[in-house]
């Protein structure tokens, strides 16, 4: 089923950006961008949940 | 606001509620950036392919409902003045006489038309057109 994640507040330019992403690019994006950032906590020793 | 990110697991979807709103809104952007470079081409420029992309799924229907605001001026109006009212021939061969009515609402580089021989409406982009 799709889905939809709350990005808060867009301004004009970013949402024409982010609206030249397909829902796929924008999960990757979004996927890849998690990852990294669990990547540099786990680093810090910082726990994730 | 909320975006559509297509057909997701729980799993994933745990991973990305990992993303501050902010975050987010940054590895979008990031992303959108990437790809207008990966493609060689501005914002602008995709915007127009997507425009022509919607515009020719439009039904016949479709074209001549936004047309017909257009016309009864319940769109908003057109960003360039002087363009209504003017005819044009197709560049591309076509040597039907299209009247414009204004432009596309919110694509200031389109038109909408109507063709004053068969009626038909019709979008065109102003940069295909050879306006009278």
């Amino acid at each position: 089923m799709d889905k939809a994640v709350r990005i808060g507040k867009l301004t004009d330019t970013e949402l024409e950006l982010i609206n030249i992403l397909s829902p796929d690019e924008r999960k990757i994006a979004l996927l890849e961008a998690a990852k990294k950032k669990v990547e540099r906590l786990l680093m810090e020793g910082k726990e994730c949940k | 606001m909320q975006i559509e990110i297509g057909d997701v697991s729980q799993k994933r979807l745990r991973e990305i509620n990992h993303l501050t709103e902010k975050e987010r809104r940054a590895a979008l952007v990031a992303a959108a950036k990437a790809k207008l470079e990966r493609e060689g081409k501005t914002l602008d420029e995709i915007n127009h392919d997507a425009v022509a992309r919607r515009v020719a799924g439009f039904t016949r229907e479709r074209i001549a409902r936004v047309c017909e605001k257009v016309r009864k001026g319940l769109t908003k109006p057109a960003e360039k003045p002087g363009l209504t009212g003017k005819t044009f021939v197709l560049n591309l061969g076509y040597d039907g006489h299209f009247k414009v009515l204004g432009e596309l609402p919110g694509y200031s580089d389109w038109l909408v038309a109507v063709d004053t021989f068969s009626g038909d409406y019709k979008f065109t982009r102003k940069d295909e057109v050879d306006l009278r």
